[in-house]
């Protein structure tokens, strides 16, 4: 009987001891029930995450410090990150049942969080009328919706385009890209700048290993990266994009290897377009603002290059916010997302960061006040507006298959594989890691 | 007679009482996390939803149909055996000069201690990518000398061998094992032999490392099982991606992307098992050549 006795004891210190270490979390996420109006007037916490760089944090810090002082009953914890551990944050918190509240995300990981029930659907929101988006442009619309449902509201739109840096153009002699350019023009661009550049500085980048830029190329063939739980083209597809790099290689007009290699993923102010030593790099529009700030030369943007006998389509990348399934708090959470997607406040600290916001209103709000490099995103965003669509879903394991991309390309810049090659293992890899 | 045995059977549970905290955390902490990943490696799990059990599915892909795999475990073989042995003999040397009764050993010990606490960190390997780039400073001495080099980092037959450097100058750690090794084996020795005519060489030889044997071993173990897991320099280093053309892609870094890039918790479970495992064979390997090297006797 007395051992019992002690081993129960033992075990309720051992519960007790458990309860301490989780009470801190259920106070956190709090008792207060869902919903109703009279709720919101309680003083409530939620969660927000997001990824971005310090120019990014800073800006998002003094929206929420804002968005405190208007609504004094609702605190704002933040968790905050670079992009690349960010997606791995998240799905691990969600596996843990602790997602935040509010929860950045974009087309690329959009349907992964659907599917992680990291994002809930946002509709009944709209209709109680917490969420306004009334004045979200189609495209802004569309690309937050998943199966029909509104799952991510959009802060901004943004499109791939090639940056380039007008100063080089300009010395070189070279006549500036126009839009809607060909893959040919674009090569043809890249050789007459290359015998200006000389020896220690090249026309691009080397983007084969890019798979945003491979996935555009794609689209242009009607086809995508995948297509379900499957790839969504054919080898030929896939030598056709490594032949092409490897020409621009053979011509000198992208980076040696091992020079491409060690860019890696270096910031903006590292990259070889700031240090001039690239004429053009295709990234996303919304990064012209950004890499601007770290060169003197004054950078365009002009559209990824098309097939001429393709379909003339980009896809429309949005970065938005979607609100955790289990949160506590979705009304509140609902109102924050409002506020900075609908108020003016809101616009003004943020001023376009992920690029034109949805509503047109908003865009009015800061149009006046904006700098050189925003005007010149854009006016680029909004002419290419209308030849885009939502970015395509992409399953399970895309990180890695994303990854071959980079790997295959550098084993034939390498030479360590033929284009043949390259593209076999590519297939035989990516189909592996997809079924596993 | 009752009231006896029950105190004694109570005060033989006191001290599980006062273990408790520390029992607690075995089993919340390790134990448990570390059966379910056993469990979890016989499923598909993704982070969604239940586990499905698929058997021994995971442990045959991976040796069968994933030459990433294969070649994480190629580079993370020649990593272990190539950058322990150098270490090894690095630390050695120096600990044989350190020993020889320099003024101001304490100094060096230490200086030669800090790459082994810093050397693993995020902010070094950083600084490594620095130091072993295009530009970086290791070109731009060898440039001095007339000596062109490729991107150490950027050159898939290079970049492995920086991180084998990384691992070689945190010599620190077995460096301060020998040297308390060096100084237990007895003066004596060295005195007789020089009067039977040894010289320096054989001295070393056969005294010196017979001697050390055992810190040998220890060392080699040692470093062996900490290279095996070795994740950050590679991770920082390639960006994450193992690159340039998998060069550098550590077991622990594949295991990872499996992981916590696609979510297949499933595989890397299964991943992080057979690890376990090779490390263990290496180590019983180790010890069971140890009745022929290591010599404990005086």
């Amino acid at each position: 009987m007395k051992k019992q006795k002690w081993v129960s004891g033992l075990l309720i210190g051992v519960l007790l001891l458990l309860a301490a270490c989780s009470n801190g979390k259920s106070e956190q996420s709090g008792s207060a029930g869902v919903s109703s109006d009279t709720a919101s007037k309680e003083n409530v916490t939620i969660r927000m995450a997001w990824w971005g760089g310090q120019a990014r944090h800073d800006m998002m810090n003094a929206l929420l410090d804002k968005f405190e002082e208007k609504y004094p009953n609702i605190k704002v914890e933040r968790e905050f990150g670079t992009e690349n551990q960010f997606v791995e944050k998240i799905n691990t918190q969600a596996a843990g049942g602790n997602t935040p509240d509010v929860v950045q995300t974009s087309s690329f990981f959009l349907h992964d969080f659907v599917a992680r029930k990291i994002h809930m659907d946002l509709d009944p929101l709209v209709a109680s009328g917490d969420l306004y988006i009334s004045n979200f442009s189609d495209a802004d619309l569309n690309g937050g919706k998943v199966d029909g449902k509104l799952y991510m509201i959009s802060f901004g739109h943004n499109i791939t385009g090639v940056i380039y840096n007008t100063a080089i153009f300009e010395k070189a002699g070279v006549a500036l890209p126009k839009n809607n350019w060909t893959w040919d023009e674009y090569f043809q661009t890249a050789q007459e700048l290359q015998k200006y550049l000389g020896k220690d500085a090249w026309a691009s980048e080397d983007e084969g290993g890019t798979y945003r830029g491979f996935d555009m190329f794609l689209m242009q063939r009607g086809k995508s990266m995948f297509n379900g739980n499957d790839l969504g083209f054919e080898k030929q597809d896939l030598v056709d994009w490594l032949a092409f790099w490897d020409k621009m290689r053979k011509a000198g007009v992208v980076p040696p290897a091992a020079i491409q290699a060690e860019q890696g993923d270096k910031p903006q102010e590292q990259s070889m377009l700031a240090r001039g030593k690239v004429a053009m790099v295709s990234k996303s529009s919304n990064q012209l603002k950004i890499f601007q700030k770290s060169t003197k030369d004054n950078l365009g943007i002009v559209s990824y290059p098309l097939s001429p006998s393709g379909d003339q389509v980009f896809p429309l990348i949005i970065a938005g916010a979607g609100i955790s399934p289990n949160s506590k708090h979705p009304k509140e959470a609902a109102k924050l997302l409002n506020f900075i997607v609908n108020e003016g406040d809101a616009a003004t600290i943020f001023r376009g960061e992920h690029g034109p916001q949805a509503s047109k209103k908003m865009q009015d709000v800061i149009m006046g006040s904006l700098g050189e490099p925003e005007k010149i995103e854009y006016a680029f965003v909004d002419e290419m507006l209308p030849s885009t669509k939502p970015y395509p879903a992409m399953p399970a394991g895309s990180t890695s298959v994303q990854k071959l991309v980079l790997t295959e390309n550098q084993a034939v810049a390498f030479g360590k594989k033929t284009i043949e090659q390259a593209a076999d293992d590519f297939i035989a890899q990516a189909q592996q890691i997809l079924k596993r | 007679m009752r009231t006896e045995a029950a105190r004694r059977r109570r005060e033989s549970l006191i001290p599980y009482l006062f273990l408790a905290p520390w029992l607690i955390g075995v089993l919340a902490f390790s134990a448990v996390p570390i059966f379910t990943s056993l469990y979890l490696s016989f499923t598909n799990y993704n982070f969604i939803g239940t586990p499905d059990w698929i058997g021994l599915r995971n442990y045959i892909t991976m040796f069968t149909d994933d030459p990433q795999y294969l070649q994480s475990l190629k580079v993370t073989l020649m990593y272990v055996f190539v950058a322990v042995p150098l270490e090894l003999a690095f630390a050695l040397g120096l600990a044989l000069l350190l020993n020889r009764g320099i003024g101001g050993l304490g100094i060096y010990r230490s200086l030669y201690y800090i790459p082994s606490l810093i050397g693993g960190s995020v902010a070094i390997a950083i600084l490594w990518r620095q130091v072993f780039g295009a530009e970086g400073i290791v070109n731009k001495t060898l440039g001095i000398f007339g000596i062109d080099m490729p991107s150490w980092i950027g050159t898939p037959s290079h970049a492995v061998w920086a991180l084998i450097l990384l691992k070689v100058w945190q010599f620190g750690s077995p460096m301060i094992i020998f040297l308390a090794g060096l100084k237990q084996i007895p003066n004596d020795f060295y005195e007789a032999s020089s009067l039977d005519g040894a010289g320096r060489w054989k001295q070393f030889t056969h005294i010196t490392v017979p001697m050390l044997t055992p810190i040998i071993l220890f060392n080699a173990i040692m470093q062996m099982i900490s290279a095996f897991q070795a994740f950050t320099p590679a991770y920082v280093i390639s960006d994450g991606t193992g690159g340039p053309v998998n060069s550098t892609l550590f077991y622990t870094l594949y295991l990872y992307q499996n992981g916590f890039g696609n979510f297949q918790m499933g595989y890397a479970s299964s991943m992080a098992w057979v690890l376990f495992i090779i490390i263990g064979i290496f180590t019983w390997l180790a010890f069971k050549s140890s009745n022929k090297w290591v010599h404990y006797d005086n």
